[in-house]
């Protein structure tokens, strides 16, 4: 579980990014976290993942407060986070390796996430001879290889091409009924908010505040695209964001 | 059936792939030998034109340089290897100083402490020390060495420490998400992100290396290509001239030669 509890952050440069922001997820459960540009959603991710400190209020995860980057957490970037001079192999196995596993674990952990992600034959192509859709795989497999009990996520489909997208979001949820997986998504994309988030935590403009804490029962499933309860919340997130209709 | 489809398509790219990559792998290298072979015959042909227009004996036919370069291989084999021991341990000894204080200098705090040194030190023609360093190192391998080290300590550190400095954050905290150590950081991101340019300096350092050894081998000393070639200069021994400097020459491409391996082994990602 993950729990926010009045987190404000004001960098050095004196931006307020966010402000008395509180919420929390239960475990297991996919959490979007949604609001316009500039926000300061990506902030909240890299305060949920220990990088960098709020200025005021405390995280906790499982009832501790979270100072440095944990174990469990597994964060994925914006534009993935791959490392341009590692080829597929090695970006997956990067996080196993620091982590100190052995090697013979490392070896048998990546194959089968290589073939999990469809990309047998990849193995040593680098990041820049993949597709978008490749490269998220590969950072997705990245985040699992260590069996994190809570994954981050950027704006991870924000650059894939709407058919990729919607791929990719299927994919998500397939792994997370999988692993069951904390997630916490962060997105300024409503459709993908409705259709991946149980709970979906709508931000003001910055400093980022909570507006609104949507409960969406029926998300995390490929069908929900196409059923009446799915447009209805879209159009709710749409509202409380403040487009016209 | 979609997965299927998408299989198929995954294959199919991946099949592509690799073709590509080999056909661009020996086709790039049939090129590159029919560039290098051309570019060597324009030369030749040049340097016999040249020579026998000129008809100097300070200019030989390349066929006359080519043959006394073979007969004096045994005599000149000695020189080469006290040059090249010199070049490779100068070379060696730069970069063992050059890298980590130029990749430590990521840190604002470190580079504030490095950049002026730094910018202070490396305008300094180098080469004007030389006095100073036989008087304090005397005139055997440890003042040229150190010379030469010098200079190519300046010119790896100001890149490495360039490239350092512009290696994005964004790097950084991806791995650090991943539970990454500060060594982990220099492992995974900074020496990897740097190396290419790392190598480009040292392919742009060998020239200098070489050209420094040639100052440096010029007086008091009695072995060495430099040595070699003044010697022979002053016996008015054209041809051991030549067979000198083509040793130079070669020595330095074949460094050259070693480089660009690197690049091909370490920098497929470029």
């Amino acid at each position: 579980m993950i729990e926010a509890r009045k987190i404000s952050m004001m960098y050095p440069n004196g931006t307020e990014a966010l402000k008395e922001v509180s919420f929390s997820v239960e475990k297991g459960e996919i959490c979007s976290v949604i609001g316009p540009s500039g926000c300061g959603k990506s902030t909240l991710l890299f305060i949920f993942s220990g990088l960098l400190k709020p200025t005021e209020g405390k995280v906790f995860v499982n009832g501790k407060p979270v100072n440095s980057p944990r174990k469990d957490v597994s964060l994925i970037l914006q534009d993935y986070g791959l490392f341009p001079w590692k080829n597929v192999r090695d970006n997956i196995a990067v996080g196993m390796k620091i982590q100190g596993f052995a090697e013979n674990e490392i070896e048998k952990a990546v194959n089968s996430l290589i073939k999990k992600i469809g990309l047998i034959g990849f193995e040593r192509s680098y990041p820049k001879q993949l597709s978008g859709g490749m490269r998220q795989r590969v950072a997705f497999a990245r985040a699992l290889a260590l069996k994190p009990s809570i994954m981050l996520m950027d704006e991870p489909f924000s650059s894939l091409d709407a058919l990729s997208r919607e791929r990719m979001q299927d994919f998500l949820i397939q792994i997370w009924k999988e692993t069951s997986t904390t997630i916490v998504l962060v997105t300024h994309n409503i459709e993908e908010a409705v259709l991946l988030g149980k709970k979906i935590v709508v931000l003001t403009e910055r400093p980022g505040t909570v507006k609104e804490i949507v409960e969406n029962e029926g998300a995390a499933r490929i069908e929900y695209r196409y059923e009446e309860e799915y447009f209805e919340r879209c159009r709710e997130i749409r509202r409380l964001i403040g487009l016209k209709e | 059936m979609a997965k299927n489809r998408r299989l198929n398509e995954l294959g199919r790219l991946n099949k592509l792939n690799r073709l590509n990559r080999l056909n661009g792998i020996n086709g790039l290298t049939r090129m590159r030998i029919r560039g290098y072979v051309f570019s060597i015959l324009v030369l030749l042909t040049l340097w016999a034109v040249g020579a026998n227009l000129s008809s100097s004996p300070a200019l030989p036919s390349p066929f006359i340089v080519v043959v006394s370069f073979v007969s004096d291989l045994p005599v000149l084999f000695p020189h080469i290897l006290v040059s090249a021991y010199r070049v490779v341990y100068s070379i060696l000894l730069a970069l063992s100083f050059a890298i980590p204080i130029g990749l430590i200098s990521y840190k604002e705090k470190i580079d504030s402490i490095v950049s002026p040194f730094v910018y202070l030190l490396y305008p300094i023609p180098h080469i004007v020390l030389l006095p100073i360093i036989i008087l304090l190192f005397g005139i055997g391998d440890a003042s040229k060495i150190f010379l030469i080290s010098m200079i190519v300590f300046f010119q790896i550190l100001v890149t490495a420490r360039d490239a350092a400095r512009n290696v994005s954050d964004y790097y950084i905290l991806s791995l650090k998400s991943l539970g990454a150590s500060e060594f982990d950081v220099y492992r995974h991101v900074i020496f990897p992100a740097t190396l290419p340019k790392i190598l480009t300096a040292m392919r742009i350092s060998i020239g200098t290396a070489i050209a420094v050894l040639f100052f440096a081998e010029s007086f008091a000393t009695s072995s060495g290509l430099g040595y070699f070639i003044l010697d022979s200069w002053s016996r008015a021994d054209y041809n051991s001239l030549y067979s000198g400097i083509i040793s130079m020459a070669l020595l330095g491409f074949s460094f050259y030669l070693f480089v660009e391996f690197l690049e091909k082994r370490f920098c497929g990602w470029v």
